[in-house]
């Protein structure tokens, strides 16, 4: 335990949280994520698409091995393998979809073939078991001055992009076939959010992990659409969401010695199977 | 091949696992099922540590979690658009519980978590125990059983509901039993190929065997055969390959998937490949002619066997490459060879080298001796398992190993000459510089710092964490970096075979504030120094940071 419990006094703990560098880190690159993860997610569960969001995330990871085995950034490996994969899925031209049996079962072995590879990768470099664990569940305590950087250029980039195209994407994602007939380039709008999903993915993949990116990528934007149909103030409430998950994350973490994957994925459950609930008793 | 028990062990426990996915798999993927297989892998996961944390046995938890899931989803059930989202963060959920349970249960034990949770989630099937193996091949055995059994009324409802119903098939009754054998495929390949790569196993074979054939029992039979025989190559390819048998397998059933979409091409292909990475042939075994053949877990330890023993023995290291981490280290079928033909086997003990330990009990071989370092020093799973760095425990291995190979006046040279270097600078350091505060990255310097009396201030709980590889508390971190920026300590000693970017920023924040740091290493460096040289040269370095 810290020297210091945490107290009703929230400037104190804020003051106690940010003392050191490497949590200063964690929470600017959490915010930065959970930021880009929001407004990400909430398209991402509009669209049907939370499949291939689980996709994009299984197949970075034999890129982050990759990164490891060639002493590269391992962040950019998985940004090549995630942004490779997207515009796999987006060239086929036909989403990716879960319902499917035939498409299920290519997929579900793409799947396993990525996490034996990236396996291969890390034994390959004789790497530890904790290296290939933290890929796979995130690791909160160990995010350095560099890793932050190259969050906040992904993040400004997919902001960028998702600002340009957020109004005709909305459109194109309600009701394709009327966007289509109005002139909106619902295909190119396909793969360009699909490219600005495998970004989001990558830099996700530093705090929660690939394995559990649900809890910032999909639960957030699931949770805000339960609470309100309209796209700006859904928008809106799914980057709150991520963002209180991160920072109630990372503080749990940090007053308790458990992991950060879990804490960020039970709030992000929790919030999600609360509002589900509070849907079911009002109906 | 077949002569090493593990390989035995494999073979049949991953044939009977095998079969049954194969056969149960034909129908998830018939049924369209298959991401329920995918979240019953996740269960697996989090099952078997949730059982270990309260207990069981590993196999309890993962069998009875699959198969409470299993019934769950299936009176629940249903898929569709919303539902994708709410099973996807239901089972991410259940993850992070696993992820919660993994760091409880071994920090409780001071075990690896990154061993255990990778072995849980990409398997080890060459490290079957027999338990685990009569469990595999008996479950497997029955599994398969029972689908032959209620594969006809089973394929009936799968394909034409409606009519199988108006028929009489039951199919609630049916729907269940079917559920419940997924669930008890899934929990044994979990074994075989890990929670992660279940779809290896139960849904490729199956999608290759729909792809080839719409005739459905030849179909089923397809895919139990295609299962057994991915399993049994991949195995026979780990053997003589240095490679993971579950990436194999896995990559091998994709491979086969690709074909059986792309058939011609893709064929001639991989035929290319496999009959090139065949041409790798097995390296032959190097006994020497009436020497004791040594086998040391790790080189330190086998430096000073060679050096004790002198012409009597031949001795072999297995960790013997700097950038291998003893601790989370997957002996390769060599490695098992090696140790099922040694005489003599050294082994560190206490949770250091597991794998080393799992290998001797694959491989019972009578009239070998095995020393377990931790064993002979009384110390257990827990305690700091870094003997080697400790003069007195190094002197007490030395006195067994020379008692065991009969070779007193080979230690006895030893001691008064070899080690002469390495006690002096010891007691260089204790007499200038005792009661010094120094701090270190992890446990390893902790027996130094009592030889040598030097004030070693940094967190136990920190030291453990680090050398464990699990997350050091944030509060002890902060105590570190206090103990950095108040230059409270006067040399910080860093593991470079142990270190993450969080370790290597706090060596440098320390050389910003011109603390200085002295680097150690956990296995000899460089790989053909011999013990004595190597600490000798470290001990020097410790001396002249701490001033001469």
């Amino acid at each position: 335990m810290p020297e210091q419990g945490p107290s009703w006094d929230v400037l104190a703990d804020l003051q106690l949280l940010l003392q050191f560098h490497f949590m200063q880190n964690a929470y600017m690159a959490g915010t930065l994520v959970a930021l880009l993860a929001g407004v990400a997610g909430y398209f991402v569960v509009l669209r049907g698409q939370s499949f291939a969001a689980h996709t994009l995330s299984q197949v970075g990871f034999p890129g982050a091995a990759a990164g490891v085995l060639l002493h590269v950034s391992p962040v950019l490996g998985l940004i090549a393998f995630c942004v490779a994969a997207a515009l796999g899925i987006g060239w086929r031209g036909r989403d990716v979809e879960a319902g499917n049996r035939a498409e299920a079962a290519t997929v579900g072995s793409i799947l396993a073939f990525s996490l034996g590879l990236g396996l291969l990768f890390f034994r390959l470099y004789a790497g530890s078991a904790q290296g290939i664990y933290a890929f796979l569940f995130g690791s909160i305590l160990g995010i350095a001055d560099r890793d932050v950087q190259v969050t906040l250029a992904v993040a400004v980039a997919g902001f960028a992009v998702l600002a340009w195209m957020g109004r005709p994407l909305i459109f194109a994602s309600v009701d394709p076939d009327v966007a289509e007939a109005r002139g909106v380039p619902v295909r190119a709008l396909s793969i360009g959010f699909l490219v600005v999903l495998a970004l989001t993915v990558a830099i996700t993949v530093q705090i929660v992990g690939t394995l559990l990116i649900f809890a910032l990528l999909v639960a957030p934007g699931a949770t805000a659409l339960q609470l309100t149909a309209r796209p700006a103030v859904g928008l809106l409430t799914s980057v709150v969401l991520s963002v209180a998950f991160t920072w109630g994350g990372l503080a749990l973490a940090y007053f308790s010695a458990f992991p950060v994957g879990f804490f960020i994925t039970s709030l992000a459950f929790g919030a999600y199977v609360a509002t589900r609930g509070l849907r079911f008793a009002r109906a | 091949m077949l002569a090493l028990e593990f390989m035995r062990n494999a073979f049949i426990a991953g044939g009977c696992i095998a079969l049954a996915a194969g056969l149960v798999g034909y129908f998830v993927v018939l049924r369209n099922q298959v991401f329920t297989a995918d979240a019953l892998g996740h269960t697996a996961f989090t099952g078997s540590l949730g059982g270990l944390l309260v207990g069981l046995n590993l196999l309890a938890g993962v069998f009875g979690s699959c198969i409470a899931v299993a019934l769950a989803i299936g009176t629940l059930g249903g898929r569709g658009r919303g539902r994708d989202v709410a099973i996807g963060t239901v089972f991410a959920w259940v993850l992070g519980l696993g992820v919660l349970f993994l760091s409880l249960y071994t920090s409780s034990r001071s075990a690896a978590s990154g061993t255990l949770g990778i072995s849980v989630l990409f398997g080890s099937i060459l490290g079957l125990q027999p338990l685990q193996v009569v469990v595999s091949s008996t479950t497997g055995a029955l599994t398969s059983a029972v689908l032959l059994v209620v594969a006809r009324p089973l394929l009936f409802l799968s394909v034409d509901p409606e009519v199988a119903l108006s028929r009489g098939v039951p199919a609630r009754a049916l729907t269940a039993l079917f559920l419940v054998l997924v669930a008890v495929t899934v929990a044994e390949s979990v074994q075989a190929v890990g929670a992660l790569l279940i779809f290896a196993l139960m849904v490729t074979p199956a999608a290759i065997a729909q792809n080839l054939s719409a005739r459905p029992w030849f179909g089923l039979a397809l895919s139990a055969v295609i299962a057994v025989v991915v399993v049994w190559a991949g195995l026979v390819l780990s053997f003589y390959m240095s490679y993971p048998a579950s990436f194999l397998i896995t990559g091998l059933a994709f491979a086969l998937y690709l074909a059986s979409r792309l058939r011609r091409q893709v064929a001639l292909v991989l035929a290319v490949f496999v009959l090139s990475a065949c041409g790798l042939t097995p390296q032959p075994s190097n006994v020497g002619s009436g020497k004791v053949e040594v086998v040391a877990a790790e080189n330190f330890w086998g430096s000073i066997a060679s050096q004790v023993g002198g012409d009597r023995v031949h001795v072999t290291s297995i960790i013997v490459n700097p950038d291998t981490d003893p601790h989370d280290y997957d002996p390769t079928p060599a490695d098992a060879r090696l140790i099922a033909r040694a005489g003599y086997v050294i082994v560190n003990g206490a949770g250091y080298d597991a794998w080393a330990t799992k290998l001797l009990a694959a491989n019972p071989v009578s009239g070998r001796k095995v020393l377990t370092v931790s064993e002979l020093l009384g110390k257990k799973e827990g305690d700091n398992p870094h003997f080697w760095y400790s003069p007195a425990y190094v002197d007490q291995v030395i006195g067994r190993m020379a008692s065991d190979l009969g070779t007193q006046d080979g230690a006895t040279r030893y001691r008064s000459v070899g080690l002469k270097d390495y006690h002096d600078t010891l007691g260089a350091i204790k007499t200038k510089y005792a009661g010094r505060k120094v701090g270190a990255t992890e446990s390893i310097f902790a027996y130094v710092a009592e030889a040598t009396m030097l004030d070693l201030v940094t967190p136990a709980s920190y030291l453990n964490a680090i050398s464990e590889g699990t997350d050091p508390t944030a509060a002890d971190k902060a105590t570190v970096e206090r103990q950095i920026a108040s230059k409270e300590i006067t040399v910080f000693v860093f593991n470079s075979q142990n270190s993450t970017p969080e370790v290597q920023g706090l060596v440098a924040k320390a050389r910003a504030k011109r603390i200085a740091v002295v680097t150690i290493t956990e296995t000899m460096s460089p790989a053909g120094a011999s013990f004595q040289d190597w600490q000798a040269a470290q001990l020097k370095g410790l001396l002249n940071a701490l001033g001469g």
